[in-house]
Formats: C-alpha cells, structure tokens, sequence
C-alpha cells in the first residue's frame, strides 16, 4: 500500500492501494465512479477507456502509480451535463444498444477529436477499431464521430 | 411430466399455438418451470412449488394501476418494464406499446423496472419473444386503465362514457370539457376492472406512438457514466469475489492455501461453496475470494494454488467429443420426420449432393462479464441481478438462503448484453452462497477468463445432409443426420436425451414442397452437461446449418423460375 495522488475529472485524489493496481479498479471500487467498464482486463476490448492527460489509455492495464501527479478524466468527467459534441451525436445517432461499450468508444473517439477535428473513416476506423461492441454498433458510431466533427453530410468525410 | 403445450398457451390468454403449437415463449417459460420441478426435487421447498403453480395457473389481469402505470397530479405516467433491457430496446418500445394503448402523452412518460413478481409479470426476456408475447397484454392493460379513467371522468360530468374521448393524457367530454389522467386518476383506479375479452383495442390508424421513431429512454445515461449496470451496483458495506471454479466439469477443490490468498492487502474471506443443481448443473461450486475491490480478490485467487480433482470428465475435449459424434452420426437414430421413402429416392436420383456442417461450441461473451450482487439477510435476500429471467434466481436464491422466496426481492438492472447466457442462475446462486458465507452483501465478479471458460455454450454439432435432385436441380430428396450436445441435458442432466427430437418445430424448418424427407439423430447425446441456448434458442445447434443448406448455392443448381422459386427453397436464397 502506498499513497498516490492524481486529479481525477479535475479534483485532487489520493489514494492509499497497492501502486500495481489497475487504474481501472482504483476508479470502480475504490473511489466509486463505475462510468469506466470492465471488459477484459488485459486492454483487449477498450471498454475501460479514459484519459491520461488527454490521451486515451487503458485503465486495466495503467497501474495507478503510473497516473501519479496526471489528469485523468473519466466518461463522468468528458463534460458537466453531457454537452460534449460527441454526447450529444450519440444521441442524435441513437449509438448505444446494450451500451456497455460505449464509454469507452466515447472517451477514444474524444480523444480522436481532440487531436483530428475532422477525421476520415480511416482516422475513425484507426482510433477505435481496436474497441469491441458486442452489439455491433459500429456503422452508428462513425456517423456519430462525423456528425460530432460538425460533418452533417451523410457518410462524412473520406 | 411437462405440460400440455397448446393447452398451457390458451390457459395464459395469449395466442400461442402457432402452426406447429410451439412458441418460443412457451419454451422459455417451460424451461423455468422444468427447471423449477428439478429443483423440487433435489432440494425440496416451495420456491420451485410455487414457480409451478404461478407458470401453469391462469393469471387474472391485475389493476393497471397497480401494476402497470402510475400516473402523477401533473400528469407524469410512470410505466412499469417487466422485461430486461440489455441492448434490444425493450425499455423503449414496450412503454411504447402500453402509452399508445392508454393515450398518454410521451412526452411525459418515465420507465421503471418492474419487481420481480411472477404471480403478475412474465419476466422471461429472451426468444426474441418481447414484443410479441406483451403486445397483448400491455395493450389490454392500456386500454383498460384508459376505459376506467374515462368512466371516472364520464361519471363526473354525468354523461356517456362513449361520448369521451382521450388523447395525450386527457379525457375530453361533451361540450368541449376536459379533465387531465392526474386529476382523474385516484377515482379510476378503484373502479372495477373492465372484462379483458371485450374490451376494445384502437385500430391500426388510430395508434399514434407505435409504428413512429421514438428516441429510446436508455440511451442518454449511456453516453455519460450513469447507466447501471449489474456490474455497477455499489451497496453499503459490500465486498466483492472472483471464485475458483475447477477447468473441467464436474471437479472439485482437493487442496488450497487460504491463508496465502487471506495475505494478499484487502482479502477478507476465503470460503468454498458447493455446487447447486442436479450434477452441478446450474453452478459448479468453487473456491470463492472475497475482498474490499474486486482486483484484491483476483490477486487472491491467484495465491490460492488449488489442486483440482478433475473428476469424470478429465478425458472430455472437443476432439473427443467429435469422435464420439462421428460415430453415432453412422448409426441410424431416432426418426424426427419421414416423408416417403428418402433413402430409396436418393439411391436413384440422377444427382446427389452431400454435404457435412461442423459446428463449434460458441460462447456468449456478453460484453459485461457474468457478475450478481446478492445480500443474504437472515429472513430476506436482496439482490441486484443482470438477468434474462429473474425468477429462476428468485427461487434458486430463496432455496439456498432458507427463506420463501416471497422475501427474495429482485433489482434488474440494466444487462450489458444477455444472448440466452444471463438466463441462467449460477452467478446469482454463487452470489447468494458467498453472501450467505460471510454475512455481507457480496458482488460476485467473474474475469473474462471466467466467461469464456465457464460458460452454457451453444452445442457444439455434426451434421451429414444429402439431397436427390432430378435433371433440373430440383430437390426430391433430403435426408438429414444430426448429432450435438444436448441442450436439454442441461434441465435433465441424466437422460443425455438427443437434441429435440420429440419437437414438432423440426418439422417446420424442412421446406414443404421436397417430396421425400428424413431426419434422424443419433439414440443419445454425447455427453456434455454444459450447453445453452443462445440467440437462438432450442434451434441451437442448427440454426446455421438449414438455411446453408437450403441456400441454392449449396446446390449449385440453376435457380428455378415460377412458382418453385418462392416456395424452395423456403424464403429467397
């Protein structure tokens, strides 16, 4: 046990666990915010999703000792009201079916953005073809990033 | 021993008998209630009598307002879900059904999750059966509630009720006056409920909310952490467990070392649980670690070591398992249908074509791991359950907590996919035991590992199909062997009974105009206790096999023009 400090969707947090453990797990059971799934535990599925600094990372396999001193934010944290564009597309788009997966595919898909305003279905494809929706939600998902990119155009960019 | 299909559909009020007197619905509620007669039986009680009676006695229809829609002064119309959500949209289009019935404004519609109550709802949700075995019953409901919240309002003002009308949570009478659902309510729902067998549902113009695209209810708390999950249920005072389960079936823990599990930071408790169910069918037992996170109890569980007797089924594998199937599959077996004289047919016939389908075993892979949160208290049980069908766990839990299962009650959650594997009970079962071992509301985790090692598998199956075709490529004959493992052993683990070969719906998927037909499967089932549905029901094991089959490119004949066409093969190619 050790103590690790981090801010999580922007307040200080410490924790006191093994420094080996999941991020994943600090988040869910220690602090509470179940908002960040559990999939696979071995970053097979991208259901665990969140930002490190902004970048997308895999919290069943980010020891927390490795987010000491960063910001992480979770899918709690992606907006205050759920007003971030990609919120707001996933319901336009009517994404999620069981929507275990989607926190995950939201937090990428955001980072995405927040690095390629305008992505391609290349880009798209790139960032989350790794994310697994068992429900198979793929095709919505991209309109989604599209339409959250400000591309109203059916099919978006190519 | 089960019951009498058709006459079981007609005694529930709803429309079962199909052309082959088999409804998806009506499997699934027998298997609950052939699972609740096993139960009966191993463990005795009246968890499993009541589940019988409540599944085979006809239902009165209770009050709407009692068990299907609250409505609040400012007209806010709470509708109750009996089904589980988890991923197909019930929680939208089944409210759907029953504000349409009743004339509400959806705007002003919120969904709850029903209470696991069998006496009042059918709970089962699976079979792609949801809209089609409630679209009666919420539609009767709906128009019940509407008819007595017009005679409260008809009885106010004094005038025919048939002079009322309603739309959008409103009664409007005579002379342009209206009263809204909430200022009427608390009147209506002591009037005497209205007969069902004539009570008058609006016609297909008149519906307003079914048949548009209604924005579903789940999805905004999908997109921002808030859905539940059964996964995500937190609890005062919970710990949380993985369990050890022995690899193979039917083995048991020999040796392990609790104290080096109980030294890893945050494991509380280490304690086995027995198997439940006939053979262990419905939960195999297990090693459980219990523990302040769930990642305490998974490094747990790593130092636990434990030394498995592996029992019967050591020498089980799916090579094995294939050989087996081989060889029954050359026998003949148990004649299903037999039109004619198909072997004779395919002996003559200028072309034959023959063809052999394999299918593996396929897990279900719900993207939210199997997982229960249960509270085991000393009269009651209290769980939170992703489930399918929360009254089998309802029984099962009532069974192994000592208490009637009345004091079981029952949170559905959301489900992160379901696939016919969240039917079954063993997570909740070994939820309950754990909780009932330590004396806390326990969550029950199984990893990734666990789902894919430990679960109800569609059967794994061997088909040998052959076909006589006449000098057009038109079929004369088919004759069909089957062999797989038995779902069906599952609910009778000792019969290792073939894969439905009594089931009449085997009959409908053989197309109509082949002149001879055969299909048999082998005298038994190669023995594999592990097997479900999934996503298919008891179509399992062939439910890719036939329309393979009966695709014309399978015959890699011309595809014939005229009437033939839209009857052979069954439907398009």
């Amino acid at each position: 046990m050790a103590q690790t400090a981090f801010s999580l969707n922007g307040k200080p947090q410490s924790v006191d666990v093994d420094p080996k453990t999941p991020l994943l797990w600090v988040i869910r059971d220690t602090l509470g915010l179940t908002g960040t799934k559990f999939g696979c535990g071995v970053s097979l599925c991208g259901a665990c999703t969140v930002h490190v600094d902004g970048e997308a990372r895999r919290s069943c396999v980010t020891p927390v000792s490795a987010v000491a001193g960063r910001k992480v934010t979770t899918i709690e944290g992606l907006s205050q009201d759920g007003s971030h564009p990609l919120q707001k597309a996933w319901i336009a788009e009517q994404v999620p079916q069981c929507g275990y997966c989607q926190s995950g595919m939201l937090m990428t898909a955001a980072a995405l953005l927040a690095r390629t305003p305008r992505p391609t279905d290349g880009d798209i494809d790139g960032a989350l073809g790794s994310h697994i929706c068992r429900c198979g939600t793929y095709q919505r998902i991209r309109r989604a990033v599209h339409r959250a990119a400000g591309d109203q155009k059916a099919g978006g960019a190519r | 021993m089960r019951p009498d299909i058709a006459r079981y559909g007609r005694a529930r009020g709803h429309e079962a008998a199909t052309a082959y007197g088999f409804t998806r619905r009506s499997f699934l509620e027998r298997s609950a209630g052939t699972a609740a007669f096993v139960l009966a039986f191993r463990l005795g009680g009246e968890a499993a009598a009541q589940s019988e009676t409540e599944t085979t006695k006809e239902k009165k229809p209770p009050n709407p307002f009692d068990a299907w829609v609250r409505i609040a002064k400012d007209g806010t119309a709470t509708l109750v879900l009996a089904k589980s959500e988890m991923g197909q949209g019930a929680m939208t289009a089944l409210p759907m059904i029953l504000a349409d019935e009743l004339d509400l404004d959806w705007a002003k519609v919120r969904v709850e999750q029903a209470p696991t109550n069998p006496a009042i709802y059918d709970h089962g949700t699976g079979g792609s059966g949801s809209i089609k075995d409630s679209w009666l019953p919420l539609r009767q409901a709906g128009a019940a509630a509407r008819a007595m919240l017009v005679a409260a309002a008809a009885e106010q003002w004094k005038v025919d009720p048939a002079a009322c009308k309603t739309a959008k949570g409103v009664v409007t009478g005579p002379g342009g006056r209206s009263l809204s659902y909430g200022d009427l309510v608390e009147e209506a729902a002591k009037r005497p409920l209205p007969d069902f067998k004539t009570l008058a549902l609006k016609k297909d113009a008149d519906l307003t909310i079914v048949g548009t695209n209604v924005p579903r209810v789940d999805i905004p708390a999908k997109t921002d952490g808030r859905a539940r999950f059964g996964i995500d249920v937190r609890v005062p005072g919970m710990l949380y467990a993985v369990i050890a389960r022995c690899p193979t079936i039917g083995g048991k823990a020999v040796r392990f070392d609790a104290a080096k599990a109980k030294a890893v930071p945050g494991v509380k408790h280490v304690v086995e649980i027995p198997p439940t169910g006939p053979d262990g069918a419905f939960a195999p037992g297990g090693v459980a670690v219990v523990a302040e996170t769930s990642w305490a109890a998974i490094q747990g569980r790593l130092a636990l070591g434990v030394e498995w007797d592996h029992g019967l089924h050591v020498a089980e594998s799916s090579a094995a398992l294939r050989q087996q199937m081989e060889q029954l599959i050359a026998q003949p077996g148990k004649v299903c249908r037999s039109d004619g004289d198909a072997e004779a047919a395919l002996g003559r016939a200028a072309r034959k074509v023959e063809a052999v389908y394999e299918l593996p075993f396929v897990g279900h892979a719900t993207m939210e791991p199997m997982n229960a949160t249960v509270h085991v208290k000393p009269d009651s049980v209290e769980a939170w359950l992703p489930s399918q069908g929360p009254q089998w766990p309802q029984g099962v839990m009532a069974q192994i907590a000592g208490v009637p299962p009345q004091k079981v009650t029952v949170h559905t959650t959301l489900l992160g996919g379901g696939f016919g594997r969240r039917y079954h009970a063993d997570f909740s079962a070994e939820a309950a035991q754990v909780s009932k071992a330590v004396g806390a509301p326990v969550q029950v985790l199984w990893t990734r590992e666990d789902d894919i090692q430990h679960g109800f598998f569609r059967p794994m199956a061997l088909h040998r199909l052959a076909a006589a075709l006449d000098e057009k490529g038109r079929p004369l004959a088919w004759h069909h062997r089957m062999s797989s493992t038995s779902i069906d052993a599952f609910w009778t683990p000792r019969t290792r009974r073939s894969p439905s070969p009594r089931r009449s719906e085997e009959r409908s998927t053989c197309p109509t105009r082949s002149p001879t037909s055969g299909w048999s499967t082998p005298p038994r089932s190669p023995r594999c206790p592990s097997c479900g549905g999934a996503r298919s029901s008891i179509r399992s094991p062939r439910s890719s096999t036939s329309p393979s089959w009966t695709s014309w490119r399978t015959w890699r004949g011309p595809i014939p023009s005229g009437s033939d066409s839209t009857s052979w093969p069954s439907r398009g190619r």
